[in-house]
């Protein structure tokens, strides 16, 4: 329990950065990533994130996280309340305008977890942008209960 | 009798008819209420509909069909534990109404039951791992393709798998419906996606001040 501890705090440390869950290269900005806890022998898990971006319009080309054997830009479409999840070869960031991967949108995949994410874990995330180059977020792990529908709900409690 | 006439009479004819018909939709039928069903985040049957027994197994194993419904209010979601999006969103807020529900007091007479539409990879120790995560309210039921597809055809489900799926992770497509079920194992209201957990528990407050309507009479 304690060297875990010890090595999420290393873990937090060695990624650096002031603000918590935010990274940012060329005006384009990762804020607010997070991701929810896995139940146990569970191997697939999500991160959600908006891009901000106040340079020229972008794309975002790859994700990956030491946590993950694979992470894949995925998006669940909605169609007669049949949802489908498909893959994203790569997502347009316009410029301006927030880019927002949430629940029941786009979001990312992560396939071959390496060990079960809980509340409270922070996790890396590197995001690699054709102009931009690579970005890291720092991907907070919420409570169940924080991890349903829209954000303004979450906050309540 | 001129054509005039003749035509006058039929339309007299017809407008009789649909004034009876009229008539005893608004005071004749037996056993209807005469209430608007409530409007909720999704829709409420006129008239609860009944459906077909059904047999699938819970995550400890035992059987759970028809009868499992019987004497509560059940909500029922779709979906499979592989699914990183939807499905853990639907049940983080089906657990948080669980919680709305339990603290006004409403919650005693309620579950919640998980069906995975792939029980190829959900077994059902994996099943009891996964709801138990989410409330330990929830149960986890799952079974064959053959068990499967005469209650989600009654239900307005739809599931398929991908083509030539193969490995571990695969995405199934699915009905993100919550369905709620009342005490005598009537299909009674849908959720419809996104379902928030505040606009589930309100939905269900108000088809609760509606009163159960009388049970369909037999034959």
């Amino acid at each position: 329990m304690t060297a875990r501890n010890l090595s999420r705090i290393y873990l937090v440390l060695a990624l650096g950065g002031a603000i918590p869950g935010s990274a940012s290269a060329q005006g384009v900005q990762v804020v607010d990533a997070w991701s929810r806890p896995t139940p146990p022998g569970m191997d697939v898990g999500v991160a959600y994130f908006t891009v901000r971006n106040a340079g020229k319009s972008d794309r975002l080309l790859r994700v990956s996280s030491p946590v993950a054997k694979r992470a894949e830009l995925h998006e669940s479409a909605m169609k007669n309340g049949v949802v489908r999840m498909g893959g994203l070869s790569s997502v347009e960031i316009a410029s301006g305008a927030p880019t927002s991967f949430e629940p029941s949108g786009k979001h990312v995949m992560l396939l071959g977890l390496k060990r079960t994410l809980r509340e409270g874990d922070v996790f890396p995330l590197v995001l690699t942008f054709a102009k931009a180059g690579k970005v890291e977020a720092k991907v907070q792990v919420r409570g169940v209960e924080g991890s349903g529908t829209g954000h303004s709900s979450q906050m309540k409690h | 009798m001129g054509r005039r006439q003749q035509i006058a009479l039929f339309l007299f004819g017809v407008a009789s008819i649909a004034v009876g018909l009229l008539a005893a939709l608004i005071v004749g039928i037996p056993g209807r209420s005469p209430e608007e069903p409530p409007s909720i985040a999704g829709f409420v049957y006129p008239e609860p509909k009944a459906i077909s027994q059904f047999r699938l197994t819970d995550h400890k194993g035992q059987p759970l069909d028809l009868d499992a419904l019987k004497g509560k209010w059940s909500f029922v979601f779709f979906g499979y534990t592989y699914c990183p999006d939807v499905c853990p969103t639907t049940l983080a807020d089906l657990s948080r109404a669980q919680k709305i529900l339990e603290d006004a007091g409403l919650d005693a007479g309620t579950q919640y039951v998980f069906v995975s539409v792939d029980s190829q990879r959900d077994t059902p120790r994996r099943l009891g791992e996964y709801v138990g995560f989410f409330n330990r309210k929830f149960v986890g039921a799952t079974g064959s393709d053959d068990a499967l597809t005469g209650l989600t055809r009654e239900l307005g489900v739809a599931y398929a798998f991908p083509e030539g799926k193969k490995g571990k992770t695969y995405a199934v497509e699915h009905s993100s419906i919550v369905v709620l079920f009342d005490p005598d194992a009537r299909l009674h209201a849908v959720f419809t996606p996104p379902q928030k957990a505040q606009e589930m528990a309100d939905g269900f407050r108000k088809i609760l001040g509606r009163g159960l309507p009388r049970p369909a009479r037999a034959g």
